[in-house]
């Protein structure tokens, strides 16, 4: 009967409501979990990237926000540029909810040690939420490995670096036509001590009237790393379940390799950067990140403010004699800070323009760092080398490609403690050195060098490593 | 489906209206008319009183009130902290003035030869380093610095321009932290942060270069040709990089000028580009892409290479170029030669007392390009227009499916009323047509028309005439014209009893069981045949 077609009736009416539903839901702007110009985003970043390095990373952030983030209504607001210290501190702050905290930014540099406590706390997004397994293959697994906690992507790779030795070659020459000392000996740590030792002697020889003021040959930013490499070098391991493994033969080893030069005075005893001493001509090699680069600058001032226009040579990391050829990786990641999908997806969207190979090679190639896509690492960078204006980031970048090709890569283990622990280990034993030299040079007023030597470090070594 | 559904019905819509002159509108249009024009009228009253609410404005007005609102705090705030900052320029100076005269006295040297002694610099400068990393420590700065009118090494070739002192850079001055140090060193001896055991920045320089600081030499000049006292001799530099590596920033300056009115150096705070942008950024949820300038105005233009800007969005249109401003009724416009078109708000913030050495005017200015103001504008009203179209579309969708469905049901009841049997028609559970539809089978039966079942028993009867035999189709005859069964037996002569048996002949093939019956199919013939007669 024609009125059963009541209920066909209703159907439609009901397929009507749906249809008009639907217009309304997507003329009203309801959106997607993405962001753009009609929905648009400001991402907070902090970076360590001040100096020499602001121009590159300023430029880069403006010409994101110009282009790429326009696109989808992002804007990127850099709120700290500061050392990757202060920003380790801050965060940990953040982490630790501390009074005075400042607020979590959208986007942080930072190691994964400080983002370990950060996810322990809920506040990072899982990069790999955003990104598909075809993007992540397109960077170097081990960069990419670094930043992986509890099974996911915390810690975002954009540049790595690792440690390098930097030689000021044209005090070195000098040393090296009047002592013989050749640049090839700082191949090895034992070299090294040995160029600082004769050094020394050359240097406190050229005032006869004033013994004992002869002046530093290395320094070592992190001495922490040169115990990790080291070991690792010599077949060993440095740490073993979170603890510090002192009490061995290895571990002696690279203890002397330090602590003698040091009380004697050829390797400097200072707990700053090594860039502060090249730059007043107070060491003439030091081992480093090779992202440290910008810092030594092309110059060195005397106390009196003269200059003196200087060139580098950078060498790969050196090995303890016999050991296997082994660089640390280093630099930090970028993190996210846990938020609504529309700024983790804005994120990830500036993280994949910011280490797309030609970003990468643009950052890399003014600031010393690695790039870490296969393409930019295999490809962009020998062209790099040869069109690069700045000799000093060519020859870092040529010693970065050994190290890649000839070492293998030392990844620092990643738990809770390792920033205390590293932290400790680097204040005490240039404390350690700092006593073992004062009473050194008092006791060489009344003894030889290496009896002073043995009587000022006599026990200092079992102390370090008591309790530890 | 669905289009193609609401397409065939706006056409038969159409169809209704075109036969309007030859039949008036139909039903269903008529009621669509009806509820579109109630529809229509509703939405014109809620328009009237949205125009006379003013709600086509309020965007314009609220963008208006949200940047005034967003200048006078940005301004408050500014005039209150570099108010602070001056504060503490000026205790800086005197304690250092106090200080530097005493070593002065000490080391038996006075301020006018100091560079006799450059010797005595790095020491001078060292037992100073205390009282500024406090200082720095207190203010909410990013810098504190000391000049000396002296260098170290006069001998050097361009020493004129090379000054000793000392920068201390706070790295995070937004940041209360006593956990960890936040300062830095930027300029002086490497002995002196060695002593304080404070890290170089990768800028370090051994002394300042005041060669292009013309505001060093502004302040020293003025302080010698001047009686006024210290808190009329300071000066806020325009924004500016006291290196190329270093931040943008503008520094508070304050002369170090001895009791004896000698004035040998000068002494202040930073306040970085950062730490600006970091303090006095608009709040930007709703208008994303507004910024300030805070910039020394110079020949009644905007200076923006001497400014330092806030807020996290920079136009591209924006260039180093002075800024022309045209006061307007009411968002001020602000335009760069061979730049962009800005509009915003300004005012003037005093950074110096009536009386001071320095009247140069500081104005503040929230700008936004003029396109994005027009955009935010007119985005918020075509937002508003389209939902009314929405509406006024989704009136006519109404109208046009209330209509129909209202009119559908009484539409197939009376098509179904012309074809069918009436009395066997089904409820419509429409009281109104119901009534009808009872009302005319009544009607029906009154008249005594037969129903279809009557009609059809009635053709088959006519057509079972036919199988008569001759004999009992005679019979059959007499009966119609109304003779008896004797009648008939007397007219035929015929006994009765033949007359019985053709009888029960036919009434068999005419399938009527008795005479009553007989007779009324030949009513109903005759009925049938006068009706034939009426409508021919």
């Amino acid at each position: 009967m024609y009125f059963t077609k009541n209920a066909k009736f209703s159907r439609r009416i009901k397929k009507i409501a749906l249809l008009l539903l639907m217009l309304t839901l997507i003329f009203s702007g309801c959106k997607d979990n993405g962001p753009s110009p009609a929905n648009p985003v400001t991402l907070t970043l902090w970076h360590n990237f001040g100096g020499q390095m602001l121009k590159t990373m300023d430029s880069l952030v403006d010409e994101f926000n110009k282009t790429v983030g326009r696109e989808n209504g992002i804007t990127l607001n850099v709120t700290s540029i500061t050392d990757s210290a202060t920003i380790k501190e801050k965060l940990a702050m953040i982490a630790a909810d501390d009074p005075g905290a400042p607020e979590m930014p959208d986007i942080a540099t930072c190691y994964p040690q400080t983002a370990i406590l950060l996810e322990s706390k809920g506040l990072l997004a899982r990069i790999d939420d955003y990104f598909t397994q075809k993007e992540l293959d397109a960077y170097l697994p081990g960069f990419l490995n670094e930043g992986y906690i509890s099974d996911h992507l915390y810690v975002f790779p954009f540049a790595k670096s690792t440690e390098v030795l930097f030689v000021n070659q044209t005090l070195f020459d000098e040393f090296s036509e009047a002592t013989g000392v050749e640049m090839e000996q700082l191949a090895t740590f034992e070299g090294v001590a040995d160029a600082a030792r004769k050094y020394y002697q050359w240097t406190d020889e050229k005032t006869p009237d004033i013994t004992g003021d002869g002046k530093s040959f290395y320094k070592a930013d992190s001495l922490f790393n040169i115990a990790q490499v080291g070991m690792a070098q010599l077949g060993d391991k440095f740490i073993e379940n979170k603890r510090l493994q002192l009490d061995n033969e290895n571990y002696r080893r690279i203890w002397s390799f330090f602590m003698e030069p040091a009380v004697k005075g050829g390797f400097a005893i200072y707990p700053g950067y090594s860039s502060d001493l090249s730059k007043t001509g107070e060491i003439v090699c030091s081992s480093g990140s090779t992202a440290g680069i910008l810092f030594y600058g092309d110059e060195i001032t005397y106390p009196d403010n003269t200059t003196r226009k200087v060139e580098y040579t950078i060498l790969p990391f050196p090995t303890f004699a016999g050991g296997e050829k082994i660089a640390i990786q280093r630099g930090s990641g970028m993190i996210v800070a846990k938020s609504t999908p529309v700024k983790e997806r804005a994120a990830a969207i500036f993280l994949k323009w910011f280490t797309a190979p030609e970003q990468n090679m643009r950052f890399v190639a003014s600031t010393g760092y690695l790039p870490v896509t296969h393409e930019a690492f295999e490809n962009s960078i020998t062209k790099e080398i040869a069109s690069n204006e700045n000799e000093n980031i060519r020859k870092l970048l040529k010693a970065a490609i050994t190290v890649h090709t000839e070492y293998d890569f030392y990844i620092p283990p990643v738990f809770d403690e390792f920033d205390s622990l590293s932290k400790s280990y680097e204040i005490d034993i240039i404390q350690a050195a700092e006593t073992a030299r004062n009473k050194y040079l008092q006791l060489l007023e009344s003894a030889g060098s290496d009896a002073a030597y043995a009587q000022a470090t006599a026990g200092v070594y079992e102390a370090f490593i008591a309790g530890r | 489906m669905g289009t193609s559904f609401l397409l065939r019905k706006l056409r038969q819509y159409k169809e209704g209206i075109d036969s309007v002159g030859n039949y008036g509108l139909p039903m269903r249009v008529r009621l669509f008319i009806f509820f579109l024009a109630f529809l229509l009228l509703i939405m014109a009253g809620v328009l009237a009183i949205l125009f006379a609410s003013g709600i086509f404005k309020s965007s314009y007005n609220e963008s208006y009130k949200f940047m005034e609102r967003e200048l006078t705090s940005i301004a408050d705030h500014i005039h209150q902290d570099f108010n602070t900052v001056t504060v503490h320029s000026l205790e800086l100076a005197r304690r250092l003035t106090l200080n530097l005269e005493r070593e002065f006295l000490e080391l038996k040297i006075s301020p006018d030869n100091l560079q006799e002694h450059p010797e005595l610099l790095e020491g001078i400068l060292g037992r100073q380093m205390s009282l500024l990393a406090s200082s720095l420590e207190q203010a909410r700065s990013s810098g504190v610095i000391l000049i000396l009118d002296a260098t170290v090494n006069p001998g050097l070739p361009g020493a004129e321009h090379s000054k000793a002192g000392l920068f201390i850079k706070n790295m995070e001055p937004n940041i209360v932290s006593a956990s960890f140090s936040n300062l830095r060193f930027l300029r002086g001896p490497t002995s002196v942060a060695r002593n304080h055991k404070m890290e170089l920045l990768p800028q370090w320089r051994m002394e300042f270069s005041v060669k292009d600081m013309e505001c060093f030499y502004l302040v020293l000049d003025t302080a010698k040709d001047s009686e006024l006292p210290l808190s009329r001799l300071y000066y806020w530099s325009h924004g500016m990089r006291m290196h190329e590596d270093c931040d943008t920033a503008m520094y508070c300056l304050v002369p170090l000028k001895d009791s004896r009115g000698q004035v040998f150096g000068v002494c202040g705070f930073e306040i970085s580009s950062m730490l600006f942008k970091l303090s006095y950024s608009p709040q930007y949820m709703a208008y994303h892409n507004i910024f300030g300038i805070f910039s020394p105005v110079i020949d009644g233009q905007m200076h923006v290479e001497g400014s330092l800007l806030s807020g996290s969005y920079r136009p591209v249109s924006f260039t180093s170029a002075p800024l022309t401003v045209a006061p307007q009724k009411d968002f001020t416009h602000f335009k760069q030669e061979a730049g962009g078109s800005f509009a915003g708000l300004d005012t003037t913030i005093s950074l110096y007392p009536n009386d001071s050495a320095y009247q140069e005017q500081w104005r503040l200015a929230l700008l936004i390009e003029q396109e994005e103001l027009a955009r935010i504008l007119t985005g918020q009203n075509k937002q508003l227009s389209f939902l009314l179209l929405l509406l006024v579309a989704v009136s006519v969708v109404v109208s046009a499916i209330v209509s129909w469905g209202y009119t559908r049901p009484v539409s197939k009841a009376l098509k179904a009323v012309k074809s069918r049997d009436i009395a066997e028609l089904p409820k419509t559970r429409i009281p109104e047509i119901d009534d009808l539809i009872s009302f005319l089978a009544e009607q029906d039966e009154a008249s005594g028309i037969p129903s279809a079942k009557e009609s059809t028993l009635l053709q088959q009867f006519i057509k079972n005439i036919e199988s008569l035999s001759a004999a009992e189709r005679a019979v059959f005859n007499l009966y119609l014209e109304g003779y008896t069964a004797q009648e008939i037996a007397n007219i035929l002569c015929l006994s009765i009893n033949t007359i019985k048996t053709h009888n029960k002949r036919i009434y068999m093939k005419l399938n009527v069981s008795s005479r009553k019956e007989l007779m009324l199919y030949i009513q109903m013939m005759e009925e049938a045949e006068q009706e034939a007669g009426k409508k021919q």
